[in-house]
């Protein structure tokens, strides 16, 4: 018999979530999944799962019941985590036993949070994924995100081992407090040709501070700040992808993350790279950030960067 | 008719035909993305309005698939499509399934009755799909309905929506927000995640509207 997670409360907004639907977006599927795939990677290494076992991403305030000892991580934004009043960190695993509150509060730093249990919860494989698609209305628990009352049940039981306890060093986590100082945290970027057709002065805008909009979502972030006037013409429709900047008329250009749509048509100002993608789903809204032009070689070696700290979890 | 092929932020590959969009273009870019697929190293191909994006495995490898590409597309009309579906899809048009379509219809200047003649007259093509899982494009639509999207967008459109937006009529699959003109609505359903494949529409099917009466 499988453990049951109870969600007592979900916060402002939790769904079940994984790798996502890369290879579908032929057919209109969004890549979706875990919005800062790092913290989704390491949890699963800390839990000795299969990369792709589905995960809970969570706003803060999240507050699950266990039924049974599982063997659980937590992962992504500062939440002051307390199992049964004691504090668990962020970026570890540990066994809690049978009837454990895990209690998350509101992020001190980031924006997400990942709760995993050994074995990743049990939703439906729909179209190759786990995750929840909010706007196609399948995957995860009944393509919907979470409310106090739903029960997931976890796909394996381990012996219970009280007092086994296991961390990840945490990727470079000053961003989220620097994100709010200052300086903005930079995201790197490769501009694409549409660009160079922009006014000089309108291009250098968009490497100004900018600070995530309210009005931002797993689909993007809205970037208010400096409007970047474009008289380029409404493209004729073509593919977008999670880290694409978009130029909308408004001025205001949108970062497009894992809930993107297929495709677009808005003239757009580069791509994100996608070893910093995971840095831009921890920020709040009210975040700052900045755009740095960068080429391929710097992309390269911050993807090297990525895949030799996350080798070293294991 | 030339192809741009360019790199677009690490993994990307686009092709682009440029304007204008026609049949023939639009038909030589799906199978280009049928012949895409095949090609070692691709994960995904995505078509658009004369364009295709390749999302590859080895971006440092994207000249040799340039190469590749840039051959397919010289084969041209050669290539094979796939097997293209004609699909009928029953419309309730106007009133209260259909809540844009007299005001369409003064902005196109014409008649409701008319512009549902029009709409239901031709047979559409697949052109590719975007925006939610199994939202097709549909191309030509008669001159006379090309409209630009609505100025303030609906926060939420009814599942099974018939619409015009530009030179394309759709229908949405589900209930999303969405900036087209709605002329009618239909039961079928567009995409079920149940289903392989999950969208009724693929690119090259051809469709018709048949007006219930």
């Amino acid at each position: 018999m499988s453990a049951l997670v109870e969600i007592l409360e979900p916060g402002p907004f939790a769904l079940v979530v994984d790798a996502g639907r890369p290879g579908r977006r032929g057919e209109g599927i969004a890549q979706g999944g875990a919005l800062d795939a790092l913290a989704y990677a390491v949890l699963n290494r800390l839990l000795d799962n299969a990369p792709h076992d589905a995960a809970i991403e969570a706003l803060g305030e999240l507050c699950v019941r266990f039924d049974a000892p599982v063997r659980l991580a937590l992962t992504g934004a500062e939440c002051r985590a307390e199992l049964d009043g004691a504090r668990v960190d962020a970026w570890s695993a540990c066994d809690v036993p049978p009837g454990a509150i895990l209690r998350l509060r509101a992020p001190v730093a980031g924006a997400r949070a990942y709760l995993g249990v050994s074995g990743g919860f049990d939703v439906p494989l729909v179209l190759g994924s786990r995750s929840t698609d909010c706007s196609g209305g399948f995957g995860g628990l009944e393509g919907r995100a979470l409310r106090a009352g739903d029960a997931l049940r976890v796909r394996r039981r381990v012996p219970f081992e009280p007092g086994a306890r296991r961390r990840a060093k945490p990727p470079q986590w000053d961003f989220a407090r620097d994100a709010f100082a200052a300086e903005a945290m930079p995201v790197r970027l490769l501009p694409c040709r549409e660009l160079a057709s922009l006014a000089a002065d309108e291009r250098d805008r968009l490497y100004e501070i900018r600070s995530v909009s309210p009005r931002s979502d797993r689909m993007g972030y809205r970037l208010c700040g400096a409007r970047i006037a474009n008289d380029l013409p409404e493209m004729r429709s073509h593919a977008v992808f999670p880290g694409v900047v978009q130029l909308p008329p408004s001025g205001e250009p949108i970062l497009l993350l894992a809930d993107a749509p297929a495709t677009g048509g808005y003239p757009k100002a580069g791509v994100a790279i996608a070893a910093d993608l995971w840095k831009v789903a921890q920020l709040p809204a009210g975040a700052r950030l900045r755009f740095q032009p960068c080429g391929d070689e710097e992309a390269a070696r911050a993807r090297a960067e990525l895949a030799a700290y996350l080798h070293a979890i294991s | 008719m030339s192809l741009q092929v360019e790199r677009l932020g690490e993994s990307a590959l686009v092709a682009d035909a440029g304007t204008p969009e026609t049949f023939a273009s639009q038909r030589r870019m799906w199978a280009l993305a049928r012949a895409a697929r095949q090609l070692p190293g691709v994960d995904d191909a995505v078509i658009g309005a004369n364009n295709l994006t390749l999302f590859l495995r080895e971006p440092e490898r994207w000249r040799e698939l340039e190469r590749a590409l840039q051959a397919a597309w010289k084969e041209g009309a050669m290539l094979e499509t796939g097997a293209a579906r004609s699909v009928e899809i029953p419309v309730a048009y106007g009133g209260e399934s259909g809540p844009d379509a007299a005001s369409l219809a003064r902005i196109c200047g014409m008649a409701e009755a008319e512009l549902v003649i029009l709409h239901a007259r031709p047979q559409y093509v697949v052109s590719f799909l975007g925006f939610v899982a199994g939202f097709a494009y549909l191309g030509g639509l008669d001159e006379r309905l090309h409209a630009a999207r609505r100025a303030e967008p609906r926060a939420a459109v009814p599942a099974g929506s018939v619409a015009i937006g530009g030179t394309y009529t759709g229908v949405y699959p589900r209930s999303t927000p969405g900036g087209w003109h709605l002329i009618g609505r239909t039961e079928e359903t567009l995409f079920d995640p149940r289903r392989e494949p999950p969208a009724l529409l693929a690119p090259g099917d051809r469709v018709r509207f048949v007006p219930l009466t």
